[in-house]
C-alpha cells in the first residue's frame, strides 16, 4: 500500500501560495507604476492642452478685435439695417390706386360722391348726393349682391336728408364702409 | 507581559514572509486606489473639460473665420453695387433733410399735372439737419433708429391726375406710405385732395 507523504504535499500548496502572492504583489507594483506613469502622461497633456486653449482664445479676441475694427463695418451694418427694414416696409406697403377704380365699378351712375375719405384702419367715408330716395335704396340694394360687396362692405349711413344744388332738390347722405384690405395690396408687377 | 513584549517588537520585517506579502498588496491595492481617486481621476476630468473646451473654441474660431468670409464677401458685394447702394439711401435716406422730401413731393405732384396747394411736414426742430461735423467724419459711425416724417399734401386736379399722382407715389424711388386720402369739389370744377403720408429716414 502506497504512503502519502501529507507533510510535503502542505509544503508543496504553501509555496505555490507564496508565488502566486508573490506575483500579485509584482502586478499590483506594476499598475502602481502604470498608474503614476499615466499620472505624468497626464500632467503633460494637461499643460499643452491648457497652452492651445489659451492660444485659441488669444486667436479668437484677436480676430474679434481685427473684425470690428475692420472701417467698412459700420457701412456694411448700417446697410443692412436699411435692407432689412425696407423689406418691411415695402412687403406691408399700401397701394391705394387700386381703391378708386374699385369704388366706380360699386358706385350707382346716378350717385354723385361729394366728399370721400379713406382710411388706411379699412374704412371710408363719404358725401353721396342722389336725385331720389329710391336711388339710396337702389345704392344700399348693390352692397346686398355678392358680387358688389367683396371689396366693400358693412354700409352704413347717415345724415340722410335733402339738400338743394342749384335749381335741382337732392336726396344727400353720408356713408360710411368698410374696404377689403386686400384692395392696397400690391398689383403684380409693381416693386 | 510576553505579549506586550511581542507587540512591542512588531515590524513589518519581523512578519512571517507569507503575512508581508498579503500586507504588500494590501497596500498596493489602497495606494493604488487612493492615487487614483484622488489624484488622477481630477486630473482626467480637468484634462476632459479642456479637451472639451479647446473643442468648443475651435469650433468657435472657425464659425469666426467662416462670418470673416462672409464679411469679406458683403463688403466686396455693397463695393460692387453702388448703384443699389444709391437706390436704399434713396428710399430710406440716412439724413433727415426735410427739403428733400418736400421737393421729391412737389416734382411728383407737378409731374403728374396736379397744382400744390400745401406741403406740410412735420419733423424734429431740435435735431441737427446741416453741418454736423462729426457724422460727416464718419457718416456710419453713428448708431442710427428709423424715424417717421408725418406730411400732408393738399393738391388739386382731376380724378384721373390725382389716379396718375397715386401711382406716382406708389412707385416713387423713397418708400412714401399713405395712410388716409380725402377728396372734395372745389369751385372750378376741380377735385382737392388730401393725402396723409409718411415718409421714413434715419436718425
Amino acid at each position: 500500500m502506497a504512503q502519502i507523504n501529507l507533510l510535503k504535499q502542505k509544503q508543496v500548496s504553501f509555496d505555490s501560495l507564496q508565488i502566486v502572492t508573490s506575483l500579485a504583489v509584482k502586478f499590483l507594483f506594476l499598475i502602481l507604476v502604470g498608474l503614476v506613469a499615466y499620472y505624468a502622461f497626464l500632467l503633460y497633456r494637461i499643460s499643452s492642452e491648457t497652452k492651445k486653449f489659451f492660444s485659441i482664445e488669444q486667436q479668437i479676441s484677436d480676430k474679434g478685435k481685427q473684425l470690428a475694427a475692420r472701417p467698412e463695418r459700420n457701412e456694411l451694418l448700417t446697410r443692412q439695417q436699411q435692407l432689412k427694414e425696407l423689406n418691411t416696409l415695402v412687403g406691408a406697403h399700401p397701394y391705394w390706386s387700386g381703391m378708386l377704380p374699385a369704388m366706380a365699378k360699386v358706385m350707382l351712375k346716378t350717385a354723385n360722391v361729394v366728399t370721400f375719405k379713406a382710411l388706411k384702419d379699412g374704412t371710408v367715408t363719404m358725401s353721396i348726393t342722389v336725385p331720389a330716395i329710391t336711388d339710396v335704396e337702389q345704392f344700399l340694394q348693390v352692397f346686398d349682391l355678392p358680387e358688389f360687396n367683396n371689396n366693400f362692405y358693412n354700409i352704413r349711413i347717415g345724415s340722410l336728408g335733402r339738400s338743394q344744388s342749384g335749381d335741382a332738390l337732392l336726396i344727400s347722405f353720408d356713408v360710411r364702409m368698410n374696404y377689403n384690405p386686400a384692395l392696397l395690396a400690391s398689383p403684380e408687377g409693381v416693386r | 507581559m510576553d505579549i506586550l513584549n511581542a507587540k512591542k517588537n512588531f515590524t513589518i520585517s519581523s512578519m512571517p514572509t507569507r503575512q508581508h506579502t498579503v500586507f504588500e498588496i494590501i497596500m498596493l491595492v489602497i495606494v493604488s486606489a487612493l492615487l487614483y481617486w484622488f489624484i488622477i481621476s481630477p486630473k482626467q476630468a480637468k484634462l476632459d473639460a479642456l479637451t472639451l473646451g479647446s473643442g468648443e473654441l475651435s469650433a468657435e474660431f472657425s464659425s469666426l473665420e467662416d462670418n470673416e468670409r462672409k464679411f469679406n464677401k458683403a463688403v466686396a458685394d455693397m463695393k460692387a453695387h453702388p448703384e443699389e447702394i444709391a437706390d436704399l439711401d434713396e428710399a430710406l435716406p440716412l439724413d433727415n433733410r426735410v427739403t428733400k422730401l418736400h421737393l421729391a413731393l412737389e416734382n411728383l405732384t407737378q409731374s403728374s399735372g396736379m397744382t400744390v396747394g400745401d406741403i406740410s411736414i412735420s419733423y424734429k426742430s431740435d435735431v441737427v439737419i446741416s453741418g454736423d461735423k462729426e457724422q460727416l467724419a464718419s457718416p456710419f459711425k453713428v448708431t442710427r433708429k428709423l424715424q417717421k416724417m408725418i406730411t400732408a399734401l393738399d393738391v388739386t386736379g382731376t380724378y384721373d391726375q390725382f389716379q396718375g399722382l397715386l401711382q406716382k407715389l406708389e412707385q416713387s424711388g423713397r418708400i412714401l406710405t399713405i395712410t388716409s386720402m380725402e377728396a372734395s369739389p372745389t369751385a372750378d370744377q376741380l377735385l382737392n385732395f388730401k393725402i396723409s403720408l409718411e415718409a421714413f429716414y434715419y436718425e
